[in-house]
């Protein structure tokens, strides 16, 4: 009962519990890393402040980015995915995240990332509490690996203040 | 006489122990099987604690056929995480990454907004008629581990059923068959 | 495949599969590449499939040595049967020959 088939199916499945140990490995390597970001995000401009028809506040702006994400990448790093969230704190919410931003990192040569740009989303809020306000701007990264766990991180930039009155 | 049918007798009896064992050792498997998907349920808190990622929306990180690990932690839901989402009156739970939070003062209701990193625009088209935001009791979990290609296997066998009844015959006569 | 050689195999497999891993994470995690660790344990794989799932003839160098058929003649195994008296004679003759 030593045939070639109960062999191959052996060694077919410690084959792929070895492989799945070595990206558990691999993984864990990860957790000990310590990734050294450095960033600023300031806003150049309010394009446009205004309440919308259903009675949010709405907020275009222009903001420039200069971060170095080289550090997030290791050899298990498949991609970054980083994106600039402006953050605060109403009467109705103990916390308003609202993405401004993002792009997809896929390598460690566009890690380097020095940019000015329009709100890839605008800052919309959940009622009328924008005028005045002051806003913290948050660069947040999550990192996906080849195979393992994802990682998340975030770091504050740069906080601005809204203007007190609505534009046009 | 008496030897030959003693013979027989032990050949018969060994036959249905073999049987007896064989579906004891097929049963174990199926029931191994079981105690690990529970077991997984138990330990990450979340109904379904792997997916595979069925479309294109979540590319270049996820692609078809890759699967995720998830969790329901109590931690709050931050931008940034990816979630699996339940719609009411869509049968596919959908994976894709949070880009917006509202977190309330006084309860612990949260209002979140989702996006494919791959879609132009956000969620809000898939929701179900007139939805603005996910609850929390839509979330199914949050992923926390990603294996790239695993979830072929049953991308495949949902598709082509064939294969799969051809997939469970092997299997099931290889057990059989198999002494020892 | 004789009883030497399963052992062996068995043996070649589990070394070889665990080298392999050690050296596929150790050439991936030095040049920092991710892909390079999947190509050297795949080599590694298929390596240990063409060295152990193949009956080689260096697995069958300790063939069980049978009684040859004169000697076993010799020494019948007792069978039960409705007559002891013929089996007490057949191991009779069996001793004086």
């Amino acid at each position: 009962m030593h045939s070639w088939t109960q062999r191959l199916l052996a060694a077919a499945t410690t084959a792929a519990l070895l492989l799945a140990a070595t990206c558990a490995a691999a993984s864990a390597l990860d957790a000990f890393h310590v990734p050294s970001v450095e960033a600023q995000a300031h806003v150049t401009k309010i394009n446009q402040f205004r309440k919308q028809l259903n009675g949010n506040d709405k907020v275009t702006l222009t903001f420039n980015i200069s971060a170095k994400l080289e550090s997030l990448f290791t050899w298990n790093t498949k991609q970054v995915f980083v994106f600039v969230t402006a953050e605060y704190e109403n009467s109705k919410n103990s916390l308003n995240q609202v993405s401004l931003w993002d792009r997809i990192i896929p390598d460690k040569d566009h890690a380097n990332v020095q940019v000015e740009v329009k709100s890839k989303y605008p800052l919309i809020d959940q009622g009328t509490s924008l005028r005045g306000k002051k806003v913290q701007l948050v660069l947040h990264w999550h990192i996906m690996p080849n195979a393992g766990r994802m990682m998340r991180g975030k770091m504050p930039l740069s906080e601005f203040n809204l203007p007190d009155t609505y534009t046009s | 006489m008496g030897f030959i049918g003693d013979q027989v007798e032990s050949i018969r009896s060994m036959q249905v122990r073999q049987v007896l064992s064989q579906i004891i050792s097929l049963g174990m498997i199926v029931t191994s099987a079981l105690i690990i998907w529970k077991g997984l349920m138990v330990a990450t808190g979340s109904e379904s604690p792997v997916v595979v990622v069925l479309s294109g929306s979540m590319e270049p990180g996820f692609k078809r056929g890759d699967i995720l690990f998830l969790t329901m932690s109590n931690e709050p839901i931050r931008t940034g995480e990816i979630v699996v989402f339940n719609i009411d009156g869509r049968e596919i739970p959908i994976v894709h990454r949070v880009i917006k939070v509202h977190e309330r003062q006084e309860s612990a209701e949260v209002d979140i907004l989702t996006k494919g990193d791959n879609n132009f625009g956000d969620d809000r088209l898939l929701y179900a008629q007139g939805q603005l935001w996910l609850q929390k009791h839509h979330i199914m979990g949050r992923a926390v581990g990603y294996l790239p290609y695993v979830g072929w296997v049953t991308i495949v066998m949902t598709e082509k059923p064939i294969i799969k009844y051809l997939l469970i015959g092997a299997l099931g006569l290889l057990v059989i068959t198999s002494k020892e | 495949m004789d009883w030497q050689g399963q052992k062996s195999a068995e043996m070649l497999m589990q070394v070889l599969l665990v080298a392999s891993a050690v050296a596929a994470f150790l050439t991936g995690y030095a040049m920092a590449d991710f892909q390079l660790m999947l190509l050297v344990y795949a080599g590694g794989v298929v390596l240990t499939a063409l060295v152990t799932v193949p009956n080689w003839p260096f697995f069958n160098r300790h063939p069980l040595k049978w009684l040859d058929t004169p000697e076993a003649d010799r020494h019948p195994r007792p069978q039960i049967s409705s007559t002891t008296a013929s089996t007490g004679g057949k191991k009779k003759t069996g001793k004086n020959k």
